[in-house]
């Protein structure tokens, strides 16, 4: 699915243009944080949880090699098929080339942050194969021809009226009835149907086992394990992130995980396929498409210990009142915004700007990732590499020349002051961005230094 | 060179300082399996579950009578129950074994912290089973009720399955404007069995 190329502040005042709806997401997503809030109190030892995982995390990736050949060893050894892609198209080339070698036209696919990233839907239509979505929510964004807004939540943007409109236009549902259950009922039927008629199952992975080469998938609807047990084919596509080293270490992170995103102690369903069953294919396809490259930056390497719960979206303010769409990028939000631009550095420059630097996110991230501090790496290298605006410079230029020169800044803060108090229409109004918005505070009677002068001798 | 060397190497490339593995500690936690066991039934009912706790096999034997009765078709798969009648349908094809209504199976062992049951393809005959049903009972013993899950790890056998699951719940989504829907792909209703004095 192409992303629209809006610069994200352009999108995200579109966004809010409607002030109710964007009010609505705002709410709906921190109620998620509230959600997870509530679910990790409820763990004692949630802290150290985070560290143990941050730490298993960054051992993994310091020593990816050896893990990646581990987990293709102890996979081999049970039948699973391994392949390795340099990046999506080779990753497309390796989906198709297995579903054609059995002629399979219609495949149902589960969550997977990484076939997006591939665009492997569009590239399998053009080929002539079905891909059907069978996670609800991504089967409506399906439907409705758009990516994802949230990698957890893809549909959340939407609310029960769009969804009943699209699924009367796509699949005859009764107009007008939005209530979710009837809507979720329906899709029920339809999906069941496409299981039942599919020739293979692609599913994501969330964990990969390295010392038992087993893989570890978590829905809460039960789409991958009806996909998969229903198909003698399973394709498997997994970032080669996404590798832990032992099955000990599911402990950590399973516990850590739905409660991040959605604040439930456990998703429902917590899948380990382990082998290919006699008469059955597994193939796990290990992905790079930039994951080395993010992973030689030192200051960026943390990110890729991401398990994709998708809590920093929902803690995010900008996020929230922006929605996943003004990111055009597979990965929104503030994960998003760190992983965007070493893909594409030119097309994803406005992404870490995107940002308060507010530090939520670095702090409900249940593996440590320092996510407000490569925002702000990213910025320095963005603007040296000039991605970023040049106005931007000139401004923090000007700024920096002003707060240093302590008579430079009397005269402007005093001006400051007479504009807010005697000529406000000149700050307040359309053509300040700081306007919108805000109001501006009044001025002081004195300033600091005026006061200070004056009652210093008072001490 | 192959995409599984060009990878290899370019990792190899990098100059990373070697993080070293951490040593875990399993957390300390209250136990007494009368706190476990009220924990799961809580975890399993709060995930739109219902817990049946303290029963016998008679119990249980009841509930599947009186399944029967009601005409749909079950799949039992529980040794020492009655209507255990996995054999008739292990060697069908999944796709055939879509008009099954409740399937009812042997969990390994149950998770307080969150209500999960574990249990593999050895007891579910054909892993397709506790996801294409209407209706899925699992029955577990109260003893085999650990407090979480680096317990349940430390638990589960090293045997070799092709498949293996923790189930905490009926099937859910919320993704229709956030409202929780019970049953999205899965089963639609879901009872637990949490069997005393065997």
């Amino acid at each position: 699915m192409k992303h629209n190329s809006k610069h994200h502040s352009d999108a995200a005042a579109a966004f809010l243009k409607d002030a109710e709806r964007a009010k609505w997401h705002d709410e709906t997503l921190w109620f998620v944080r509230v959600k997870r809030d509530q679910s990790a109190q409820d763990v004692s030892g949630w802290e150290e949880l985070r560290e143990q995982a941050s730490q298993v995390k960054a051992h993994t990736l310091s020593d990816l090699g050896t893990y990646l050949k581990q987990f293709e060893k102890n996979a081999s050894l049970k039948g699973i098929q391994i392949h390795w892609a340099e990046d999506a198209r080779q990753h497309n080339d390796i989906v198709f080339s297995i579903l054609n070698r059995h002629n399979i036209k219609q495949v149902v696919k589960s969550k997977s942050m990484l076939t997006e990233e591939c665009h492997l839907n569009q590239y399998l239509k053009d080929k002539g194969v079905e891909v059907i979505d069978t996670d609800l929510g991504e089967f409506i964004v399906q439907l409705r021809q758009e990516p994802p807004s949230h990698i957890v939540l893809p549909a959340i943007h939407l609310k029960r009226q769009d969804v009943s409109n699209t699924f009367h236009c796509a699949l005859q549902s009764e107009i007008g009835n939005s209530d979710p259950f009837y809507l979720a009922g329906y899709a029920r039927k339809v999906l069941r149907h496409k299981f039942l008629s599919s020739g293979a199952a692609i599913t994501g992975v969330n964990f990969a086992v390295a010392e038992t080469g087993n893989i570890v998938v978590c829905t809460n609807e039960g789409n991958a394990d009806l996909g998969v047990h229903l198909n003698k084919v399973h394709i498997a596509s997994m970032g080669i992130e996404k590798l832990i080293p032992k099955t000990e270490h599911l402990g950590v992170f399973l516990r850590l995980l739905a409660r991040s995103a959605t604040g439930q102690p456990i998703t429902i369903y917590t899948s380990h396929f382990q082998a290919p069953l006699p008469g059955h294919e597994m193939h796990i396809i290990l992905v790079d498409n930039g994951r080395t490259k993010q992973l030689a930056r030192e200051e960026f390497r943390n990110s890729l210990k991401c398990i994709r719960c998708g809590a920093c979206f929902n803690t995010c303010p900008v996020y929230r009142r922006s929605g996943g769409h003004s990111y055009h990028n597979t990965v929104a939000g503030p994960i998003g915004s760190i992983l965007a631009p070493n893909f594409d550095m030119h097309a994803n420059a406005d992404l870490p700007f995107a940002s308060t630097l507010c530090g939520s996110c670095t702090n409900i991230c249940p593996v440590k990732i320092n996510i407000h501090d490569q925002l702000w790496n990213w910025r320095q290298i963005l603007m040296k590499e000039r991605y970023a605006p040049a106005s931007k410079k000139i401004s923090m230029k000007l700024m920096s020349m002003v707060l240093s020169k302590p008579v430079l800044y009397k005269i402007s803060t005093s001006i400051l002051r007479s504009i807010l108090k005697n000529f406000p229409f000149i700050l307040n109004n359309r053509f300040n961005p700081w306007f919108k918005n805000r109001e501006h505070p009044q001025p002081p009677v004195q300033s600091f230094r005026e006061w200070y002068k004056q009652n210093r001798n008072h001490e | 060179m192959n995409s599984r060397e060009k990878i290899l190497q370019d990792i190899d490339a990098i100059a990373m300082g070697k993080i070293p593995l951490p040593v875990f500690v399993m957390p300390s936690e209250q136990s007494g399996s009368t706190n476990l066991v009220s924990l799961f039934k809580e975890k399993v009912q709060a995930a739109g579950g219902i817990a049946h706790e303290s029963a016998t096999i008679k119990e249980l034997n009841e509930f599947i009578k009186e399944i029967v009765d009601k005409g749909t078709l079950l799949i039992n798969a529980v040794r020492h129950t009655v209507h255990y009648n996995i054999e008739e349908y292990i060697h069908l094809e999944s796709k055939e074994l879509e008009a099954v209504h409740t399937v009812i199976l042997t969990a390994l062992m149950g998770v307080a912290e969150n209500g999960a049951l574990w249990l593999t393809d050895k007891e579910m005959g054909n892993p397709v089973l506790p996801f294409i049903c209407e209706e899925l009972v699992l029955v577990v013993r109260k003893t085999d009720i650990v407090s979480n899950m680096h317990e349940a790890y430390v638990k589960m056998e090293e045997e070799h399955h092709s498949f293996g699951v923790f189930i905490a719940g009926p099937s859910k989504t919320a993704d229709i404007e956030q409202s929780l829907v019970i049953g999205a792909h899965g089963a639609k209703t879901f009872h637990v069995f949490i069997i005393s004095n065997e």
